[in-house]
């Protein structure tokens, strides 16, 4: 592929990156009203799936040696645990119509998988943009503490006024802003380096930084989750499938960036 | 700095042209292989990939993009962008380890300076393996006709003036002679060690050639026979070359190309590499090792057919700034080979 059926080629899949993320959204937004959870609960399993098969796709071809080798492994089992958990989860909102939300099995493995996709994140800052100022880690850092300065407490004045007396899922809820942190803070890192905003240092085939963009997304839907969960608002709990679902989606598009481009075959 | 570099290109494309080759590849593959190290390092499908798409979006051959550093080092940034600043700093690290364990001369302060980058590594370890290569042509073959095309870098010109004078020392009967046309030719600086050698100086005769004859200095009159009429070049017969005849002989030559220009009288120069030329095959050991300053050919334009006659008397060239052995290319020696 020489560069210019290289831009042919990144325009199309840019603009079929677009055409899904729209599709997913409007699919849950436009839904009934009762059916939105519903449906999110159907696309959320689905997205993480094809990333999850990409991802295996590509530890089949790559293969474990090397550091990303060993990243991508890591990633692989990460996602392996959510798409299960995800389907865990989806099976109890529609099949076993558990209307509260509680501590279950798909909790354990969501937590579980944070330990590999912390690995891979930091593991991809390491070997690919350990080249962070002292001043933006500065910025992530001070933003981090801001956010959670803000969130915990709006959390735990909602879990305290709200009727929900349910304090292990309290903890579980902080558990995942906390653990969102971990990955977040490589993600941001990796975006503020990956040229994203500066046309200058941006490379041909590393223009978008497709993972890291998904994290931060996954990180923000896992915020309303924990602050709809303690609050007992599960009506509103719809919102957060299509923030989760594009999020899975840029990193199953991210994954077949990476098995087209950085893939020998 | 940019427009002496652009020079040496002009000298380097100068000497190509004349059929003349690098022979030094031994850099140019450990370059590679560390490379390739650092990269399977991190994957070795990630590594392939990697390369078989810079070479795709840029239409370059392995080969190409492996062989020349800083081509490889910009595509990979235009292809990955700032993704490729740890892998260059990578290269650097395992191009420093090498220089160290191989006890390449290397100060602290370098390995510790961020700027001091990968292609300034590249030229110091080039330049390791050019003295290598110009001590094993020195060591190996006793009949030289060398040209160093120097830049008033003293540094290589004195440690390959030293290596000749100290393989030579062993031989009892040999015969060193030094012909001067540079202005700041210093004879103490190249030639301390040396007890037995005679010192002649060109300019005297190019300027003043009517006094030349009567001169009263007998080596330059045993050494050159000059027509009086010194305009017409043709007519001038350049030494008793018979001195040389059944001895072994060492003769370096100190011309400053801008002075030549200045008195129009290549002539000389043409003359004297010619009769070097025929002495060449006459004695068991004889090593011709002409310096050339070439300093202000960045700055005129001097009359490249000429210089390429003179480089064209030579079997090997030597380039300083960065250091650079060419060889002449025989069809039949690099068919044995």
């Amino acid at each position: 592929m020489n560069l210019q059926s290289f831009y042919t080629f990144r325009k199309r899949f840019l603009f079929i990156v677009g055409l899904s993320l729209l599709f997913a959204i409007l699919l849950i937004s436009l839904s009934p009203e009762s059916q939105r959870e519903n449906v999110g609960n159907i696309t959320n399993p689905i997205s993480i799936i094809i990333a999850a098969s990409l991802s295996v796709l590509i530890l089949y071809k790559q293969k474990t040696d090397g550091e990303i080798g060993k990243a991508f492994l890591m990633l692989t089992i990460g996602l392996i645990l959510w798409a299960v958990a995800e389907i865990l989860f989806t099976y109890s909102e529609i099949i076993t119509l558990e209307l509260e939300r509680n501590i279950m099995l798909s909790d354990l493995l969501w937590l579980l998988g944070y330990g590999p996709l912390i690995y891979y994140s930091l593991k991809m800052y390491m070997l690919f943009h350990n080249y962070s100022s002292k001043k933006s880690i500065a910025v992530i850092i001070i933003m981090m503490i801001a956010y959670l300065a803000y969130i915990l407490p709006l959390i735990l004045d909602t879990y305290s006024s709200s009727s929900n007396e349910d304090l292990p899922l309290l903890y579980i809820s902080i558990s995942y802003l906390l653990l969102d942190l971990i990955f977040i803070f490589p993600a941001s890192l990796v975006i503020l380096n990956s040229g994203i905003f500066d046309n200058k240092n941006q490379g041909v085939l590393t223009f978008f930084p497709w993972m890291f963009v998904a994290m931060i997304i996954i990180g923000i839907a896992d915020s309303i989750f924990a602050y709809t969960s303690v609050s007992g608002y599960y009506q509103l709990e719809w919102i957060t499938t299509p923030i989760y679902t594009s999020g899975y989606l840029l990193m199953a598009f991210g994954l077949s960036w990476h098995y087209k481009f950085f893939i020998y075959k | 700095m940019s427009s002496k570099s652009s020079a040496n290109e002009k000298l380097i494309k100068l000497i190509e042209n004349s059929g003349y080759i690098y022979r030094n590849q031994k850099t140019d593959i450990i370059i590679r292989d560390i490379i390739l190290n650092v990269l399977n390092r991190i994957g070795k499908s990630y590594s392939k990939a990697l390369i078989y798409q810079i070479c795709s979006l840029y239409g370059l051959s392995q080969n190409e993009l492996l062989s020349n550093y800083e081509l490889f080092e910009n595509s990979l940034k235009r292809v990955v962008g700032k993704t490729g600043y740890p892998i260059v700093l990578r290269i650097k690290k395992e191009l420093l380890k090498y220089l160290i364990l191989n006890k390449y001369e290397i100060s602290t302060k370098d390995i510790l300076d961020p700027s001091f980058n990968v292609p300034q590594i590249i030229d110091k370890l080039s330049e390791s393996y050019n003295y290598d290569l110009i001590s094993e042509n020195l060591n190996n073959n006793k009949r030289n006709h060398m040209i160093l095309l120097s830049n008033n870098d003293d540094k290589h010109i004195e440690k390959i003036i030293t290596s000749l004078v100290q393989l030579s020392k062993n031989i009892s009967d040999i015969k060193r002679v030094v012909i001067v046309l540079h202005d700041h030719f210093d004879k103490k600086k190249y030639f301390r060690s040396v007890p037995d050698i005679d010192i002649y100086y060109l300019h005297d005769i190019i300027s003043s050639p009517s006094n030349s004859s009567s001169s009263s200095s007998t080596s330059t009159d045993k050494f050159f026979k000059l027509d009086n009429d010194s305009n017409n070049n043709n007519n001038i017969d350049l030494i008793n070359f018979q001195q040389f005849d059944n001895t072994n002989f060492q003769v370096f030559c100190f011309i400053d190309i801008q002075i030549l220009q200045q008195f129009n009288n290549y002539k000389i120069l043409q003359i004297l590499e010619e009769k070097f030329e025929k002495l060449y095959n006459l004695n068991k050991i004889t090593q011709i090792c002409c310096i050339y300053d070439v300093s202000n050919f960045y700055t005129k334009e001097y009359e490249i057919k000429l210089l390429r006659d003179f480089i064209n008397h030579h079997d090997v060239i030597i380039v300083d700034e960065p250091l650079l052995m060419y060889q002449k290319f025989d069809i039949r020696d690099d068919i044995l080979k």
